[in-house]
């Protein structure tokens, strides 16, 4: 797996760096943000953004099919045993084939149809509502992942994201009805959900703090599950502290409690 | 507007034949109706009506930017 970090004045700089470095397109890669860049104080303190950028071996055979134009970089190695396994099609297929990889897990994987399916949705949505905004569309092996780039208004992420929110489960079922599975999608907006995570980090670090200093269970405000489920990846190496959910649906909301925090506070 | 909703509508749905959207302007408000076959009201509703949401929240984001205001009433198709 081939792995290199860039950096940038902004994530979509750094995304652009890692990309010219490895000398593929935006799909083939799994970009993880490092963090973001940050203006500083008074001038000081600033610093680029910084992402790290992997290609994904199995997209060679599941997502880039004959329709996709294909980088003229090798192939990473993992695609060459595969494809040492799977003969090249017979004209009369009389003994079953070795299925290549992906018809192992049918429901979840993704493939190139999928994926440009889901960007026809959205850019179809995008021309209704008439902005001025282009889709980067790619996969995170389970997930289709969208991200519009272009529209500074912030229209497309709306309030808390609601509109990214809406976009990617509409996008989902207007999928699944046409693949009759379920699909998941993620669509991003201007680096949104990385923001959002980073600021969830934050709050969780700064209640954890709370909740050691008052020894007591501190009660998050409801969050959605995606939401709750940064914090509690946040939080669940912490020592001398638990993480868990209370409540039903809309309401549900994540408690960090302190060890030793008095019983009552603990339900 | 209209066609926004007919698109998404018509792609949710299993007879897209019978998607109508009919929109009644008002002043700063107006109101689409959308019709959709009896079987496909599950579909343009969804599970605790999230799709409905989605949508409204979709067309309601659309239509502030033009400072108006705009209520989806989804109807059953006769």
């Amino acid at each position: 797996m081939q792995t290199v970090e860039a950096e940038g004045p902004s994530i979509d700089a750094a995304i652009e760096a890692a990309l010219a470095e490895l000398g593929v397109s935006r799909e083939r890669v799994a970009i993880e943000i490092l963090h973001d860049a940050a203006r500083g104080f008074l001038g000081i303190g600033g610093r680029n953004a910084r992402v790290r950028a992997t290609i994904r071996p199995m997209l060679d055979t599941s997502v880039l099919d004959d329709d996709e134009p294909v980088d003229d970089v090798p192939p990473p190695p993992v695609l060459e045993a595969d494809d040492g396994e799977e003969p090249s099609p017979p004209p009369t297929p009389a003994i079953a084939e070795p299925r290549p990889p992906r018809d192992a897990t049918p429901d979840r994987s993704i493939d190139a149809g999928t994926v440009a399916h889901a960007r026809e949705v959205l850019e179809t949505i995008l021309g209704h509502i008439d902005v001025e905004a282009s889709v980067r569309a790619g996969t995170d092996g389970d997930h289709v992942t969208l991200e519009i780039d272009g529209d500074s208004s912030g229209l497309l992420i709306g309030r808390k994201g609601q509109m990214l929110d809406a976009l990617e489960y509409i996008i989902g079922r207007i999928l699944a009805r046409d693949e009759h599975r379920t699909v998941h999608v993620v669509v991003d907006s201007q680096g949104y959900r990385e923001r959002r995570q980073a600021s969830l980090e934050e709050l969780a670090r700064r209640m954890a703090a709370e909740a050691r200093r008052r020894r007591r269970a501190v009660t998050l405000n409801p969050m959605s599950p995606r939401d709750r489920r940064i914090v509690h990846l946040a939080l669940q190496d912490e020592a001398g502290l638990t993480t868990r959910s209370a409540g039903q649906g809309h309401y549900r909301k994540l408690v960090i409690v302190p060890d030793g925090a008095p019983r009552s506070s603990r339900r | 507007m209209k066609e926004l909703v007919e698109y998404l509508a018509k792609a949710l749905v299993n007879d897209p034949d019978a998607v109508e959207v009919n929109e009644i302007q008002g002043d700063s408000a107006s109101v689409l109706e959308l019709k959709v076959a009896k079987e496909d009201l599950g579909r343009v509703i969804g599970k605790q009506g999230r799709t409905a949401k989605s949508i409204r929240t979709i067309v309601n984001a659309v239509a502030s930017r033009a400072d108006r205001k705009v209520v989806l009433e989804i109807l059953e198709e006769k």
